[in-house]
């Protein structure tokens, strides 16, 4: 019961091409769609990537507008959270938001292959921008245009820019951002609630190792270094004292007061009402107090510690690509 | 090659379907078959019209067929005896492109991602229906996306064409057009058609075949011109038996008047009926819209 005219094979005999064959959907193939989906959001970031290493050679950690004055590489982390949104959230939003995941899966490669080889093409980007911004930002030692600084600066070693700014650890950041977006716009599968959720997401989970988690590692990790100083030399300022910590050391207790097997005392409250230096120091060295301590992890342990974050962000990447492989199998079989 | 079914040699089918089934699980609603022992074969070079009811399983029938969506039991076998590889496309209901793409640009992907490419097949489809090649699909309308979708479709020179709702962004003339362009792709290719659809005036003189599917289970598998020849309409004064032998489809009763549409038995010979009983010729809308009422109704109807 088929027609009998087909109406458009009527056209004849014209130049018409053999159709091209191929033994498989290349890896090249998913390369170049990949490309050409991502082009525009490829070409602005890089140019962003491009401007904004500029900058931080140029301005030699130093800028001002106006009154303000600020280090361009305080900014460095944020770019990080731009790849997250930007490049991860809709990756497979926009595909889930306008079905075309359908018309992709429906060709000749499977949805694993494609997802595959979206995730190594973006992500290997996100390693060639980030990695050589992380370069220049982390060459730009922090002692080198920042003068007066202590250990409380953040360009300090551990300090917040200090020690973020080491390239392998601000490398992660990115790459983590990229594939936490990636995982929420898997789940999610709206682009602007994806967006909004990785946005809230990164900048959540930065924080919280930030001022949770760092600071708990620093102190419990490895014992830190006690430095004492007796009690008797209390309110004299003696040159030949330490330098400990110094400003690239990481403070954990700053002041500590030891007896005299090396326990750790209170403040004895009968020293409370004591005023002077010196009347302070006689009253504690009275009532037990044998010596002052700051506990301290030195400059030399950095790398441990940024290693082991390193290590917490590599698995929350690991998790990350997890879920998106599992979402996008599990939305084939249920 | 592949195992036979109803003796039939496998290389006739070009999509063979057993015992398929697809159960949704879900903790908060509980288990759900939405697809029940479907067991069909498609004949190479027709087309087939899978009808049902919303929610009926169309959907998640062509998801499974076209690899999107793996089944909780049962197999899909392609076969058929072409000499290029036997493949399958698929175009969705929401005929999904890149939006920022242009037409040339889909085209490229229907290219890349696929095996085999007949850039000038998909490009003939889109001549016919006037797509302009340079504008980006965003910016084209409904039906002509639909038709950058058949055409990328087309272009992959698939065995088996998988089609969900093709004509519903289309106005009737383009319908028109779409149904003799796919019937011409038929005739020049020895493709097979599956298309589910809601226009079912305009199933007569295109399908071939039906699939009628109802809550997930298969209704009505069979030839369009046997299922005429075997179903037969009676009107005659009321009464609670049709005048013949049969499987009544569908009954309806006025004061003066009833109406049977019987399922007779190919043998039967169903012209011949006594007054005051008269016979009408059945269209497959008729049959498909009875089949799905009377589904709705609870009739227990087998197939």
């Amino acid at each position: 019961m088929t027609a009998a005219t087909a109406p458009g094979a009527s056209a004849g005999v014209t130049l018409s091409a053999p159709p091209r064959r191929k033994p498989k959907v290349g890896f090249g193939d998913l390369v170049a769609l990949t490309v050409r989906q991502q082009r525009m959001a490829l070409i602005l970031t890089a140019l962003a990537y491009v401007l904004f290493g500029l900058l931080v050679v140029l301005s030699k950690g130093r800028v001002t507008l106006g009154d303000w004055q600020f280090d361009p590489k305080t900014f460095a982390p944020a770019f990080a959270g731009l790849i997250a949104v930007f490049w991860g959230a809709p990756l497979l939003a926009t595909e889930y938001e306008q079905r075309t995941h359908l018309l992709v899966w429906s060709q000749d490669v499977s949805a694993m292959r494609w997802l595959i080889a979206k995730l190594a093409l973006l992500g290997g980007a996100v390693v060639v921008l980030a990695g050589l911004l992380d370069l220049v930002v982390g060459l730009q030692s922090a002692d080198r245009y920042i003068t007066g600084y202590s250990q409380f600066n953040p360009v300090a070693a551990f300090g917040e820019v200090g020690y973020e700014t080491w390239p392998p650890l601000a490398l992660a950041y990115a790459v983590f951002g990229f594939f936490l977006g990636v995982a929420v716009g898997a789940v999610c599968r709206r682009i602007v609630a994806a967006m909004g959720f990785t946005l809230v997401g990164f900048v959540v989970i930065r924080t919280l190792i930030n001022i949770e988690l760092r600071p708990w590692l620093l102190a419990h990790l490895i014992t830190p270094v006690r430095a004492a100083w007796p009690m008797a030399s209390w309110g004299t300022s003696s040159p030949n004292a330490p330098a400990v910590p110094g400003p690239n050391d990481y403070t954990v207790n700053i002041q500590l007061w030891l007896g005299k097997s090396g326990q750790v005392l209170d403040f004895p409250t009968a020293c409370e009402p004591v005023t002077g230096d010196k009347a302070i120091a006689q009253c504690m060295i009275n009532n037990g107090v044998v010596s002052e301590a700051t506990d301290y992890q030195p400059y030399a342990r950095l790398h441990v510690f940024q290693s082991v974050e390193l290590g917490i962000y590599l698995v929350l990447i690991i998790a990350c690509v997890w879920l998106a492989v599992w979402s996008v199998r599990r939305l084939r079989s249920s | 090659m592949t195992a036979n079914i109803d003796d039939q040699p496998a290389e006739q089918f070009a999509l063979q379907v057993s015992g398929l089934g697809k159960e949704y699980r879900s903790r908060l609603r509980g288990n759900n078959w939405a697809l029940r022992e479907c067991t069909f074969g498609l004949s190479a070079g027709k087309v087939v019209a899978l009808v049902g009811a919303n929610g009926a399983g169309k959907t998640t029938l062509l998801s499974i067929l076209a690899g999107l969506l793996s089944p909780s039991e049962g197999v899909v076998r392609l076969g058929g005896a072409r000499q290029e590889p036997n493949r399958i496309a698929f175009v969705a209901q929401e005929k999904p492109l890149y939006r920022h793409f242009s037409v040339r640009d889909m085209l490229k992907v229907g290219q890349r991602l696929n095996r085999v490419w007949d850039d000038e097949r998909a490009k003939r489809w889109l001549r016919r229906f006037d797509i302009p090649l340079d504008r980006p699909c965003g910016r084209l309308s409904g039906g002509q996306q639909a038709h950058v979708s058949f055409a990328i479709a087309v272009g992959s020179r698939p065995s088996v064409l998988l089609l969900d709702e093709p004509l519903s962004n289309l106005d009737p003339l383009a319908r028109r057009d779409v149904t003799q362009e796919l019937l011409g792709e038929v005739a020049d290719t020895g493709l097979t058609v599956l298309l589910s659809t809601h226009v079912v005036a305009e199933l007569g003189g295109v399908a071939d075949h039906l699939l009628l599917l109802s809550r997930g289970t298969l209704l009505v598998d069979s030839d369009a011109d046997d299922l005429l020849t075997e179903h037969v309409y009676y009107v005659g004064p009321r009464a609670t038996e049709p005048p013949c032998q049969g499987e009544i489809v569908k009954a309806s009763h006025s004061t003066s008047q009833s109406s049977f549409l019987v399922r007779v038995g190919p043998t039967d010979a169903p012209a011949s009926v006594a007054a005051p009983w008269t016979t009408r010729p059945v269209s497959l809308e008729d049959l498909v819209i009875a089949y799905l009422e009377s589904d709705r109704a609870g009739v227990a109807v087998a197939a």
